[in-house]
Protein backbone atom coordinates (compact mmCIF):
# COMPACT_ATOMS: atom_id res chain seq x y z
CA UNK A 1 0.00 0.00 0.00
CA UNK A 2 2.65 2.21 1.35
CA UNK A 3 5.90 3.08 -0.86
CA UNK A 4 8.95 1.65 1.09
CA UNK A 5 10.10 4.80 1.75
CA UNK A 6 7.14 6.40 3.42
CA UNK A 7 7.03 7.01 6.91
CA UNK A 8 4.49 8.92 8.61
CA UNK A 9 3.03 9.83 11.96
CA UNK A 10 -0.54 11.76 13.32
CA UNK A 11 -0.49 14.11 16.20
CA UNK A 12 -3.76 15.79 16.88
CA UNK A 13 -6.05 15.05 13.45
CA UNK A 14 -2.89 15.64 11.68
CA UNK A 15 -0.48 13.32 9.80
CA UNK A 16 2.71 14.01 8.65
CA UNK A 17 4.16 12.11 5.87
CA UNK A 18 7.96 11.95 4.33
CA UNK A 19 8.44 10.18 1.34
CA UNK A 20 12.38 9.75 2.13
CA UNK A 21 13.00 8.99 -1.40
CA UNK A 22 12.62 12.91 -3.14
CA UNK A 23 12.69 14.34 0.38
CA UNK A 24 9.36 15.85 0.28
CA UNK A 25 7.39 15.73 3.07
CA UNK A 26 3.36 16.42 3.84
CA UNK A 27 0.64 17.64 6.07
CA UNK A 28 -2.73 15.60 5.60
CA UNK A 29 -5.15 17.86 7.24
CA UNK A 30 -9.11 18.38 7.17
CA UNK A 31 -10.75 14.82 7.06
CA UNK A 32 -6.79 13.70 5.62
CA UNK A 33 -5.96 12.28 8.86
CA UNK A 34 -8.55 10.12 8.85
CA UNK A 35 -9.41 8.97 5.31
CA UNK A 36 -5.38 7.94 5.57
CA UNK A 37 -5.87 5.76 8.42
CA UNK A 38 -9.17 4.07 6.94
CA UNK A 39 -6.17 3.76 3.89
CA UNK A 40 -3.79 1.89 5.91
CA UNK A 41 -6.93 -0.07 8.02
CA UNK A 42 -7.44 -1.85 4.23
CA UNK A 43 -10.89 0.11 3.56
CA UNK A 44 -11.70 0.68 0.40
CA UNK A 45 -12.30 3.80 -1.27
CA UNK A 46 -16.13 2.99 -1.92
CA UNK A 47 -16.39 1.69 1.67
CA UNK A 48 -15.01 4.98 3.09
CA UNK A 49 -17.53 6.99 1.36
CA UNK A 50 -20.48 4.75 2.15
CA UNK A 51 -19.36 4.98 6.32
CA UNK A 52 -18.61 8.54 5.75
CA UNK A 53 -21.62 9.83 3.86
CA UNK A 54 -23.57 8.63 6.94
CA UNK A 55 -21.69 9.40 9.70
CA UNK A 56 -21.86 13.46 7.88
CA UNK A 57 -25.22 12.86 6.21
CA UNK A 58 -22.95 13.28 3.06
CA UNK A 59 -24.47 12.31 -0.97
CA UNK A 60 -22.56 9.13 -1.28
CA UNK A 61 -21.25 9.65 -4.68
CA UNK A 62 -20.67 13.12 -4.03
CA UNK A 63 -18.00 12.14 -0.92
CA UNK A 64 -16.97 8.94 -3.27
CA UNK A 65 -15.67 11.81 -5.72
CA UNK A 66 -13.28 13.55 -2.86
CA UNK A 67 -12.39 10.39 -1.49
CA UNK A 68 -10.76 9.43 -4.68
CA UNK A 69 -9.63 12.63 -5.87
CA UNK A 70 -7.55 12.70 -2.51
CA UNK A 71 -6.23 8.84 -3.12
CA UNK A 72 -5.50 10.22 -6.81
CA UNK A 73 -3.24 13.04 -5.00
CA UNK A 74 -1.61 10.45 -3.03
CA UNK A 75 -0.49 8.45 -6.06
CA UNK A 76 0.51 11.01 -7.88
CA UNK A 77 3.18 11.91 -4.94
CA UNK A 78 3.97 8.68 -4.86
CA UNK A 79 3.18 7.69 -1.24
CA UNK A 80 0.84 4.88 -2.11
CA UNK A 81 1.46 2.63 -4.41
CA UNK A 82 -2.02 1.60 -5.85
CA UNK A 83 -3.27 3.78 -8.58
CA UNK A 84 -6.52 4.37 -7.90
CA UNK A 85 -9.46 3.92 -10.39
CA UNK A 86 -10.39 6.84 -12.28
CA UNK A 87 -13.18 8.28 -10.79
CA UNK A 88 -15.86 11.24 -12.41
CA UNK A 89 -15.97 14.37 -10.28
CA UNK A 90 -19.70 14.30 -8.55
CA UNK A 91 -21.07 17.42 -6.81
CA UNK A 92 -23.52 17.00 -4.34
CA UNK A 93 -24.48 17.53 -0.41
CA UNK A 94 -20.83 16.86 1.52
CA UNK A 95 -22.61 17.25 4.93
CA UNK A 96 -20.69 17.81 7.77
CA UNK A 97 -17.59 16.59 6.03
CA UNK A 98 -14.47 18.30 6.02
CA UNK A 99 -12.64 18.08 2.51
CA UNK A 100 -8.97 16.75 2.80
CA UNK A 101 -6.21 18.68 2.43
CA UNK A 102 -2.94 17.87 1.36
CA UNK A 103 -0.10 20.26 1.83
CA UNK A 104 3.01 19.46 0.18
CA UNK A 105 6.65 20.47 1.70
CA UNK A 106 9.59 20.65 -0.43
CA UNK A 107 12.31 23.37 1.52
CA UNK A 108 14.22 20.35 1.73
CA UNK A 109 14.93 18.75 -1.25
CA UNK A 110 18.01 21.01 -2.21
CA UNK A 111 19.51 19.85 1.05
CA UNK A 112 18.81 16.33 0.62
CA UNK A 113 19.78 16.42 -3.19
CA UNK A 114 23.22 18.28 -1.86
CA UNK A 115 24.07 14.54 -1.26
CA UNK A 116 24.32 11.89 -3.86
CA UNK A 117 20.65 10.96 -3.87
CA UNK A 118 19.37 8.46 -6.30
CA UNK A 119 16.56 5.88 -6.16
CA UNK A 120 18.23 2.75 -5.44
CA UNK A 121 16.25 -0.63 -5.17
CA UNK A 122 17.58 -3.27 -2.39
CA UNK A 123 17.66 -5.76 -4.84
CA UNK A 124 19.72 -3.76 -7.83
CA UNK A 125 22.81 -2.11 -8.28
CA UNK A 126 25.84 -3.43 -6.21
CA UNK A 127 26.35 -6.33 -5.71
CA UNK A 128 23.89 -7.35 -8.51
CA UNK A 129 25.67 -5.75 -11.36
CA UNK A 130 29.44 -5.07 -10.76
CA UNK A 131 30.21 -1.69 -12.32
CA UNK A 132 32.85 -1.73 -14.83
CA UNK A 133 35.82 0.00 -13.01
CA UNK B 1 28.03 -2.34 27.67
CA UNK B 2 27.34 0.33 30.89
CA UNK B 3 24.54 2.25 29.75
CA UNK B 4 23.92 0.44 26.72
CA UNK B 5 20.93 -0.42 24.67
CA UNK B 6 19.77 -2.97 22.23
CA UNK B 7 21.04 -1.85 18.48
CA UNK B 8 18.58 -0.70 15.88
CA UNK B 9 15.65 -2.48 14.73
CA UNK B 10 17.42 -4.65 11.75
CA UNK B 11 15.09 -6.47 9.36
CA UNK B 12 15.96 -7.28 6.09
CA UNK B 13 17.41 -10.22 3.64
CA UNK B 14 21.08 -10.86 4.09
CA UNK B 15 23.83 -10.00 2.04
CA UNK B 16 24.26 -11.30 -1.20
CA UNK B 17 27.33 -13.28 -1.92
CA UNK B 18 29.45 -10.42 -2.42
CA UNK B 19 28.38 -7.47 0.02
CA UNK B 20 29.60 -10.55 2.73
CA UNK B 21 32.57 -10.93 1.38
CA UNK B 22 33.51 -6.83 1.27
CA UNK B 23 31.80 -6.64 4.84
CA UNK B 24 33.96 -9.04 6.12
CA UNK B 25 37.33 -7.38 4.02
CA UNK B 26 36.39 -4.18 5.67
CA UNK B 27 35.58 -5.67 9.19
CA UNK B 28 38.68 -7.39 9.53
CA UNK B 29 40.86 -4.67 8.19
CA UNK B 30 39.35 -2.21 10.96
CA UNK B 31 40.12 -5.41 14.01
CA UNK B 32 43.70 -5.70 12.20
CA UNK B 33 43.89 -1.38 12.60
CA UNK B 34 42.31 -1.24 16.02
CA UNK B 35 45.34 -3.65 17.16
CA UNK B 36 47.52 -0.55 16.52
CA UNK B 37 45.47 2.08 17.51
CA UNK B 38 45.42 4.47 19.89
CA UNK B 39 42.29 3.69 22.03
CA UNK B 40 39.95 5.87 24.07
CA UNK B 41 36.70 5.34 25.80
CA UNK B 42 34.00 7.47 25.47
CA UNK B 43 30.87 8.01 27.46
CA UNK B 44 28.14 9.64 24.99
CA UNK B 45 24.43 10.26 25.78
CA UNK B 46 25.07 7.94 28.80
CA UNK B 47 26.15 4.74 26.50
CA UNK B 48 29.56 3.86 26.51
CA UNK B 49 31.95 3.55 23.67
CA UNK B 50 35.11 3.02 22.80
CA UNK B 51 36.93 4.63 20.26
CA UNK B 52 39.98 3.21 18.32
CA UNK B 53 41.70 5.31 16.00
CA UNK B 54 44.97 4.46 13.99
CA UNK B 55 45.50 7.31 12.37
CA UNK B 56 47.05 10.28 13.90
CA UNK B 57 46.12 12.78 11.52
CA UNK B 58 42.76 11.74 10.83
CA UNK B 59 42.24 11.44 14.94
CA UNK B 60 43.44 14.93 14.71
CA UNK B 61 40.79 16.29 12.44
CA UNK B 62 37.95 14.47 14.43
CA UNK B 63 38.87 14.52 17.22
CA UNK B 64 38.13 18.68 18.73
CA UNK B 65 34.37 18.05 18.40
CA UNK B 66 34.49 14.94 20.40
CA UNK B 67 37.58 14.90 22.93
CA UNK B 68 35.21 16.04 26.08
CA UNK B 69 33.65 13.33 25.75
CA UNK B 70 36.70 10.62 26.83
CA UNK B 71 36.29 9.00 29.91
CA UNK B 72 39.33 8.00 31.41
CA UNK B 73 37.57 5.54 33.90
CA UNK B 74 36.74 2.24 31.43
CA UNK B 75 39.58 -0.46 30.77
CA UNK B 76 40.03 -1.81 27.62
CA UNK B 77 40.84 -5.31 26.46
CA UNK B 78 43.38 -6.18 23.41
CA UNK B 79 40.86 -7.70 22.03
CA UNK B 80 37.63 -6.29 20.76
CA UNK B 81 34.64 -8.04 22.25
CA UNK B 82 31.00 -7.77 20.66
CA UNK B 83 30.00 -6.32 24.14
CA UNK B 84 31.48 -3.45 23.73
CA UNK B 85 30.28 -1.34 20.95
CA UNK B 86 33.48 -0.11 18.94
CA UNK B 87 34.07 2.61 16.45
CA UNK B 88 37.23 2.11 14.67
CA UNK B 89 39.02 4.96 12.15
CA UNK B 90 41.91 4.22 10.04
CA UNK B 91 43.14 4.81 6.76
CA UNK B 92 45.55 3.11 4.62
CA UNK B 93 45.26 0.78 1.19
CA UNK B 94 41.95 -0.13 -0.13
CA UNK B 95 40.79 -1.15 -3.45
CA UNK B 96 38.48 0.67 -5.15
CA UNK B 97 35.04 0.42 -3.85
CA UNK B 98 33.09 -2.06 -6.19
CA UNK B 99 29.91 -0.39 -6.75
CA UNK B 100 29.36 2.81 -8.75
CA UNK B 101 28.41 6.36 -7.63
CA UNK B 102 24.76 5.17 -8.99
CA UNK B 103 24.71 2.73 -6.39
CA UNK B 104 24.86 5.10 -3.44
CA UNK B 105 21.32 6.36 -2.00
CA UNK B 106 20.37 8.67 0.68
CA UNK B 107 23.70 10.06 2.39
CA UNK B 108 25.72 7.60 0.45
CA UNK B 109 23.85 4.47 1.44
CA UNK B 110 25.04 1.14 -0.25
CA UNK B 111 22.29 0.10 -0.95
CA UNK B 112 23.80 -3.64 -2.09
CA UNK B 113 25.84 -3.49 1.74
CA UNK B 114 22.79 -2.62 3.75
CA UNK B 115 20.86 -5.83 4.65
CA UNK B 116 20.82 -7.70 7.49
CA UNK B 117 22.97 -6.94 10.45
CA UNK B 118 24.96 -4.32 8.07
CA UNK B 119 24.61 -0.59 7.22
CA UNK B 120 27.28 1.05 4.89
CA UNK B 121 27.79 4.47 3.58
CA UNK B 122 30.45 5.89 1.40
CA UNK B 123 31.55 9.07 -0.05
CA UNK B 124 30.61 9.43 -3.67
CA UNK B 125 34.29 10.24 -4.47
CA UNK B 126 35.56 7.27 -2.54
CA UNK B 127 37.41 8.84 0.30
CA UNK B 128 35.67 7.59 2.87
CA UNK B 129 33.41 4.55 3.92
CA UNK B 130 31.42 3.89 7.47
CA UNK B 131 30.10 0.52 7.48
CA UNK B 132 28.25 -0.56 10.75
CA UNK B 133 27.70 -4.25 11.78
CA UNK B 134 24.91 -4.89 14.32
CA UNK B 135 26.61 -8.24 14.91
CA UNK B 136 29.73 -6.93 15.85
CA UNK B 137 28.72 -4.03 17.69
CA UNK B 138 31.68 -2.23 15.43
CA UNK B 139 31.71 0.92 13.06
CA UNK B 140 33.93 0.73 10.35
CA UNK B 141 35.10 4.45 9.58
CA UNK B 142 37.80 4.23 7.03
CA UNK B 143 39.24 7.42 5.37
CA UNK B 144 41.40 7.63 2.42
CA UNK B 145 43.86 9.89 4.80
CA UNK B 146 42.52 13.30 6.13
CA UNK B 147 41.88 14.21 2.67
CA UNK B 148 39.13 12.19 3.21
CA UNK B 149 37.56 14.24 6.31
CA UNK B 150 35.31 16.95 5.12
CA UNK B 151 34.68 19.86 6.77
CA UNK B 152 31.75 18.72 8.24
CA UNK B 153 33.37 15.96 9.32
CA UNK B 154 35.09 17.85 11.50
CA UNK B 155 31.94 19.94 12.89
CA UNK B 156 29.83 16.31 13.46
CA UNK B 157 32.33 13.91 13.57
CA UNK B 158 31.54 10.31 12.74
CA UNK B 159 28.26 11.18 13.14
CA UNK B 160 26.39 8.40 10.72
CA UNK B 161 28.58 5.52 13.18
CA UNK B 162 27.28 7.38 16.28
CA UNK B 163 23.88 7.14 14.72
CA UNK B 164 24.08 3.46 14.32
CA UNK B 165 26.02 3.25 17.33
CA UNK B 166 23.69 5.00 20.15
CA UNK B 167 20.38 4.10 18.21
CA UNK B 168 18.42 1.95 20.30
CA UNK B 169 13.97 1.66 21.55
CA UNK B 170 14.20 4.79 23.88
CA UNK B 171 16.57 6.87 21.69
CA UNK B 172 17.30 9.45 18.64
CA UNK B 173 20.02 11.11 17.14
CA UNK B 174 18.36 14.81 16.05
CA UNK B 175 18.74 17.28 13.78
CA UNK B 176 18.45 20.71 16.17
CA UNK B 177 19.98 23.17 18.65
CA UNK B 178 19.21 22.19 22.80
CA UNK B 179 19.57 25.36 25.04
CA UNK B 180 18.88 26.09 28.55
CA UNK B 181 19.90 27.41 31.99
CA UNK B 182 19.56 25.72 35.00
CA UNK B 183 19.56 22.05 33.72
CA UNK B 184 16.17 22.76 31.67
CA UNK B 185 16.70 22.92 28.20
CA UNK B 186 14.29 23.76 24.55
CA UNK B 187 14.94 21.85 21.47
CA UNK B 188 15.23 24.40 18.36
CA UNK B 189 13.93 22.28 15.13
CA UNK B 190 13.83 23.69 12.09
CA UNK B 191 15.82 23.25 8.58
CA UNK B 192 18.95 24.63 7.79
CA UNK B 193 19.32 28.21 7.79
CA UNK B 194 16.15 28.31 10.54
CA UNK B 195 18.37 30.07 12.79
CA UNK B 196 19.96 27.09 14.98
CA UNK B 197 23.04 27.55 15.24
CA UNK B 198 23.15 31.52 15.66
CA UNK B 199 20.65 31.65 18.26
CA UNK B 200 22.82 29.03 19.72
CA UNK B 201 25.93 30.77 19.59
CA UNK B 202 23.75 33.83 21.12
CA UNK B 203 23.08 31.87 24.14
CA UNK B 204 26.49 30.09 24.89
CA UNK B 205 27.67 33.90 24.66
CA UNK B 206 25.09 35.25 27.07
CA UNK B 207 25.60 32.59 29.76
CA UNK B 208 22.99 29.79 29.19
CA UNK B 209 23.73 26.01 28.54
CA UNK B 210 24.00 24.70 24.80
CA UNK B 211 23.84 21.09 24.48
CA UNK B 212 24.39 21.49 20.48
CA UNK B 213 23.78 23.65 18.27
CA UNK B 214 23.17 21.53 15.13
CA UNK B 215 22.54 17.24 16.19
CA UNK B 216 21.40 16.01 19.83
CA UNK B 217 20.83 12.45 20.95
CA UNK B 218 17.11 12.27 22.80
CA UNK B 219 16.14 9.98 25.21
CA UNK B 220 13.00 9.16 26.84
CA UNK B 221 13.70 7.73 30.59
CA UNK B 222 10.96 7.50 32.86
CA UNK B 223 8.80 9.54 31.19
CA UNK B 224 11.76 12.42 30.85
CA UNK B 225 12.66 13.45 27.56
CA UNK B 226 16.65 14.31 27.56
CA UNK B 227 18.96 15.84 24.88
CA UNK B 228 22.81 14.74 25.26
CA UNK B 229 25.45 16.74 23.86
CA UNK B 230 27.32 14.65 20.45
CA UNK B 231 29.52 17.41 19.63
CA UNK B 232 31.37 20.59 20.97
CA UNK B 233 31.39 22.50 17.75
CA UNK B 234 29.29 25.47 16.87
CA UNK B 235 28.98 26.28 12.97
CA UNK B 236 29.43 30.11 12.29
CA UNK B 237 29.12 32.49 9.76
CA UNK B 238 26.10 33.03 6.67
CA UNK B 239 25.14 30.13 4.86
CA UNK B 240 25.45 30.02 1.44
CA UNK B 241 25.64 26.48 -1.17
CA UNK B 242 29.51 25.71 -1.17
CA UNK B 243 30.88 23.03 -3.39
CA UNK B 244 27.83 20.82 -4.79
CA UNK B 245 25.56 22.80 -2.09
CA UNK B 246 27.06 21.70 1.03
CA UNK B 247 27.37 23.78 4.05
CA UNK B 248 30.15 25.41 4.56
CA UNK B 249 29.95 27.40 7.43
CA UNK B 250 33.22 28.12 9.62
CA UNK B 251 32.78 25.37 12.72
CA UNK B 252 34.27 26.81 16.20
CA UNK B 253 35.17 24.70 18.75
CA UNK B 254 33.47 25.39 21.98
CA UNK B 255 36.23 25.81 24.79
CA UNK B 256 38.80 25.98 22.44
CA UNK B 257 37.75 28.67 19.95
CA UNK B 258 35.36 30.28 21.76
CA UNK B 259 35.28 30.47 25.76
CA UNK B 260 32.44 28.43 27.48
CA UNK B 261 31.74 24.36 27.42
CA UNK B 262 29.28 22.30 25.81
CA UNK B 263 26.79 21.03 28.47
CA UNK B 264 26.42 17.16 28.53
CA UNK B 265 22.54 16.91 29.33
CA UNK B 266 19.68 18.73 29.47
CA UNK B 267 16.02 18.20 30.62
CA UNK B 268 13.96 19.12 27.73
CA UNK B 269 11.00 21.30 28.54
CA UNK B 270 9.76 22.43 24.69
CA UNK B 271 10.23 22.38 21.17
CA UNK B 272 10.83 25.76 19.53
CA UNK B 273 10.51 26.50 15.86
CA UNK B 274 13.31 29.39 14.95
CA UNK B 275 12.58 31.16 12.14
CA UNK B 276 14.27 34.82 11.01
CA UNK B 277 11.65 37.36 11.73
CA UNK B 278 13.26 40.61 11.68
CA UNK B 279 12.74 43.50 13.90
CA UNK B 280 14.16 44.66 16.87
CA UNK B 281 13.22 41.68 19.81
CA UNK B 282 12.21 38.20 19.30
CA UNK B 283 8.68 36.54 19.98
CA UNK B 284 6.82 33.30 20.85
CA UNK B 285 3.69 32.06 19.97
CA UNK B 286 1.81 28.45 20.78
CA UNK B 287 2.61 25.83 17.86
CA UNK B 288 1.15 22.75 17.24
CA UNK B 289 2.56 19.51 18.30
CA UNK B 290 2.20 18.75 14.36
CA UNK B 291 4.12 21.59 13.26
CA UNK B 292 6.77 20.56 15.91
CA UNK B 293 7.08 17.60 13.92
CA UNK B 294 7.08 18.57 10.69
CA UNK B 295 10.10 21.06 11.88
CA UNK B 296 11.72 18.06 13.76
CA UNK B 297 11.00 15.07 11.68
CA UNK B 298 11.82 15.85 8.15
CA UNK B 299 15.07 17.29 8.62
CA UNK B 300 16.55 14.26 10.96
CA UNK B 301 15.62 11.30 9.27
CA UNK B 302 16.66 12.65 5.55
CA UNK B 303 19.83 13.69 7.56
CA UNK B 304 19.69 9.69 7.97
CA UNK B 305 21.11 7.29 5.65
CA UNK B 306 18.72 4.26 6.84
CA UNK B 307 14.86 4.72 8.43
CA UNK B 308 14.42 2.25 10.71
CA UNK B 309 10.89 3.06 11.26
CA UNK B 310 10.91 3.13 14.85
CA UNK B 311 12.84 6.49 14.47
CA UNK B 312 9.65 8.60 13.19
CA UNK B 313 7.51 6.71 16.24
CA UNK B 314 10.36 8.46 18.59
CA UNK B 315 10.03 12.39 17.17
CA UNK B 316 6.45 11.80 17.19
CA UNK B 317 6.95 10.91 20.89
CA UNK B 318 8.97 14.22 21.40
CA UNK B 319 6.74 16.27 19.59
CA UNK B 320 3.80 14.92 21.65
CA UNK B 321 5.69 15.08 25.01
CA UNK B 322 6.69 18.64 24.91
CA UNK B 323 4.60 22.11 24.33
CA UNK B 324 5.96 23.89 20.91
CA UNK B 325 6.45 27.15 20.16
CA UNK B 326 7.21 29.71 16.76
CA UNK B 327 10.20 31.42 17.95
CA UNK B 328 10.07 34.29 15.70
CA UNK B 329 14.12 35.58 15.84
CA UNK B 330 14.47 39.70 16.03
CA UNK B 331 17.77 41.19 16.66
CA UNK B 332 18.10 39.84 20.10
CA UNK B 333 19.05 36.71 18.28
CA UNK B 334 15.97 34.95 20.82
CA UNK B 335 18.07 35.26 24.41
CA UNK B 336 15.41 37.11 25.94
CA UNK B 337 12.57 34.25 24.38
CA UNK B 338 14.21 31.85 25.71
CA UNK B 339 14.53 33.02 28.59
CA UNK B 340 10.96 33.82 28.83
CA UNK B 341 9.95 30.04 27.93
CA UNK B 342 12.59 28.22 29.90
CA UNK B 343 11.64 30.77 32.95
CA UNK B 344 7.27 29.93 32.43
Amino acid sequence: MLGDQIVHETIDGETVVINLDSGSYYSLEGSGAELWSRLLGGESPVESAAALAIQHGADVAAIGSVIAAFHRELFDQGLITAQPPDAPTVDGDLGSFETPQLHVYNDLRAHLLADPVHDVEPGAGWPAAYPAR
Amino acid sequence: MAGGVPGPVICSPPLAPGAQAFRELVVTAALRARKSADIVALRIADADLELAIADTAVGAALLPALRHHIHPLVAHGDRHDTATTSVVVWSGPMDPFPWSRGDLGRGGAVAGLSRGPVRATAAADDTSLMLWDDEHRIACCWFAGVAGVTRWDRAAPLRTALHFALAGPHRQLVHGAVVGMGGRGVLLAGPGGAGKSTTALACLQAGLQVVGDDYAAVSFPAGRTQAWNLFRSIKVGEREAGVNGRDDRRTLIVGEDIPGSATEMLELSAVLLPRVAGGPQSSVSTASPAEALRALAPSTLLQIPYEERPSMGLLAQLARALPAYRLNLGADRGVPAIRQVLAA
